[in-house]
């Protein structure tokens, strides 16, 4: 296989209100042998979800914990399939024989970023596995690949050296989205990308993010409990519930004309100047944080 | 970085010193507990005179500590004494029966190590399938099973009701895959359970979950993800396993006559032949302490993260 195109790119041919990735009425449910534990968080199935997900868009999916977020993750990533429903990427069903070419599209940044490194591997190579695993690709491209992706993520190159153990969860979490971008890909699937950082971390993690949405015309699915972080990077959002969707729109409809009493409730928690939302003007275009160099809930 | 790494490896090996000295001191005093040699070798009817003469000749006569610092000093200068039984110094008696020995516990560690690794990843591999359960079911019988009574089913099968095998002895190959086959039941075993939870732990890590997702294939991940974060426990049981191999075998080669150490061990101490087996204790001790020493420095090897954490 060769790599099909030059990164970094920005993708603008695609209209924005077409699909890129789309969940049409899709089940799930674990196992019998893990379903016990997931009935004690309270989402041990997924019921009839819709979500699309379009080009160049934040999508943020808001629940609370075992509301079933970190499971369409893993069926978006392809990682779990789903018992009933379809998922469609650009616009085709997603089968078996697409999802090699599907997972170099769409990449994962999860949770707790220090998890999501091989222990044993340094840095460099954990970024450059992914191109040298999937594409015939020259050594010196591979690197300048590498010193792109991590220049992209605002890390040096010190770091390649080093071990998991010998770096911050910040730079962890950098290196985890340097990792995503090396391929190049059209969707991010970022699991609560900073539920495991701290205050400061978490605003620089975000503003990386809402950078790469716009230099490269990336997707996002922003997956996370905190409506807070949701507010500041997207401009969709999906609130979910015990495994089903209770309420999805755009930013300003969900988080200023909240329909459900669920809704009321997680916002009545977070005061406004928290989530940057301007009261007096509810059918202004969400803003997509453009220009923001803080995070609202920092403090 | 280098520094601490030097440090780290001179404090194994100051620890492996001391364990060795105490073992040394530990066998002295036990084997001075065990009972009286000079009444063993002679006899019931031997008279006072010849016991005296005897005691004087192997030097029991003197006090405890001068007989302590004599054992020292030989050990120093590389003698363990002369086998009361054999008349030969006590080292070359045991090392002319650890040849034997050798090929028996390699044979077996090497069958187990293979089975048991093998057999551990499969089971972790495809917990559902025909080959995960009949691994599982396979380690838990090899774990049950004794290997005394292994070896009796084994010899009534292959050697009396087949007569493919012979019963005893090592007069050719033949001779060695019933005791090879019983001694690696149990530790391939023991490796296949160690090797199961820990290859099963390594699957379910996210950063194998992050590889799936990045389109990394399944064979690549479990070579270059899950073994080398799983290799760590199994690299230390089989450390144990190599150190407890030369002493490990004395069950095995005493039911099937195998003239190797674990024979001479047995027979050492019916004998009371206090400086073969004071002899056997520290070769099998000393395998031990060398074994985990090399294990502890395979650990920096393997898992660069337990560089940094030694102290």
């Amino acid at each position: 296989m060769t790599l099909p195109i030059e990164p970094p790119r920005v993708r603008t041919a695609r209209a924005s209100s077409e699909p890129l990735l789309e969940l049409r009425d899709v089940d799930f449910c674990y196992p019998a042998a893990r379903r016990s534990a997931a009935e004690v968080l309270g989402g041990s199935r997924l019921n009839k979800i819709n979500m699309t997900i379009r080009p160049g868009k934040a999508h943020g999916l808001i629940g609370a914990s075992g509301s079933g977020k970190s499971t369409i993750a893993k069926l978006l990533l392809g990682l779990t399939a789903p018992q009933a429903g379809r998922i469609f990427f650009e616009g085709e069903l997603l089968t078996p024989d697409r999802l090699a070419e599907f997972r170099l599209r769409v990449q994962p940044v999860f949770q707790n970023p220090l998890d999501a490194l091989n222990p044993a591997t340094p840095m460099g190579k954990q970024i450059t596995a992914p191109l040298l695993v999937n594409f015939k690709i020259k050594s010196s491209e591979c690197q300048a690949r590498l010193a792109a992706a991590i220049s992209a993520v605002g890390l040096s190159g010190e770091i390649l050296g080093k071990l998991p153990h010998q770096i911050s969860g910040g730079q962890a979490q950098r290196v985890n989205i340097a990792r995503a971008l090396i391929l190049d890909p059209e969707v991010l699937i970022c699991d609560e990308p900073v539920s495991a950082l701290d205050m400061t971390v978490q605003a620089q993690i975000l503003n990386l993010l809402s950078d790469l949405r716009e230099s490269r015309g990336l997707s996002l699915l922003f997956i996370s409990h905190d409506i807070r972080s949701v507010a500041y990077l997207c401009s969709e959002i999906t609130v979910l519930k015990r495994g089903s969707i209770v309420e999805s729109g755009s930013r300003d409809q969900v988080l200023l004309a909240p329909k459900t009493d669920y809704m009321k409730s997680l916002l009545s928690a977070v005061p406004n100047s928290e989530l940057g939302l301007d009261m007096a003007s509810p059918s202004k275009p969400c803003p997509q944080a453009i220009g923001r160099r803080h995070f609202p809930a920092e403090r | 970085m280098r520094g601490n790494g030097q440090k780290v490896f001179a404090s194994k090996i100051a620890r492996a010193l001391v364990t060795l000295v105490l073992m040394v001191t530990s066998v002295f005093i036990l084997m001075r507990c065990a009972g009286d040699p000079v009444t063993v070798l002679l006899g019931p009817d031997a008279t006072p005179d010849m016991r005296a003469a005897y005691t004087g000749e192997l030097g029991l006569d003197r006090p405890m500590l001068a007989q302590y610092l004599a054992y020292l000093h030989n050990i120093v200068r590389g003698s363990l004494g002369v086998s009361y039984v054999y008349r030969q110094d006590a080292l070359g008696v045991v090392l002319s029966h650890l040849s034997l020995t050798l090929i028996l516990t390699c044979s077996a560690l090497t069958l187990a190590a293979v089975t048991g690794v093998a057999g551990g990843i499969a089971a972790a591999v495809f917990p559902s399938s025909f080959i995960g359960r009949a691994c599982t079911i396979g380690a838990v019988v090899g774990l049950c099973v004794p290997s005394f009574f292994l070896a009796i089913v084994l010899m009534l099968v292959f050697s009396i009701q087949l007569n493919w095998l012979p019963t005893g002895g090592a007069e050719n190959w033949r001779s060695l895959v019933l005791p090879a086959v019983t001694m690696a039941a149990a530790s391939s075993a023991v490796l296949a359970r160690y090797t199961r939870v820990a290859v099963r732990e390594a699957l379910d890590s996210r950063y194998v979950l992050a590889a799936f997702a990045r389109g990394i294939p399944f064979s690549r991940i479990l070579i270059h993800h899950v073994m080398p974060n799983a290799a760590v426990p199994i690299l230390t049981i089989l450390g144990l396993l190599i150190g407890g191999a030369v002493t490990g075998s004395t069950v095995v080669e005493t039911v099937f006559s195998w003239p190797g150490i674990g024979n001479l061990f047995i027979t050492s101490v019916g004998n009371r032949d206090i400086p073969v087996v004071q002899a056997i204790v520290l070769l099998a001790g000393t395998a031990m302490i060398m074994t985990n020493l090399a294990v502890d420095l395979g650990y920096a090897w393997l898992d660069p993260r337990s560089k940094s954490s030694e102290t």
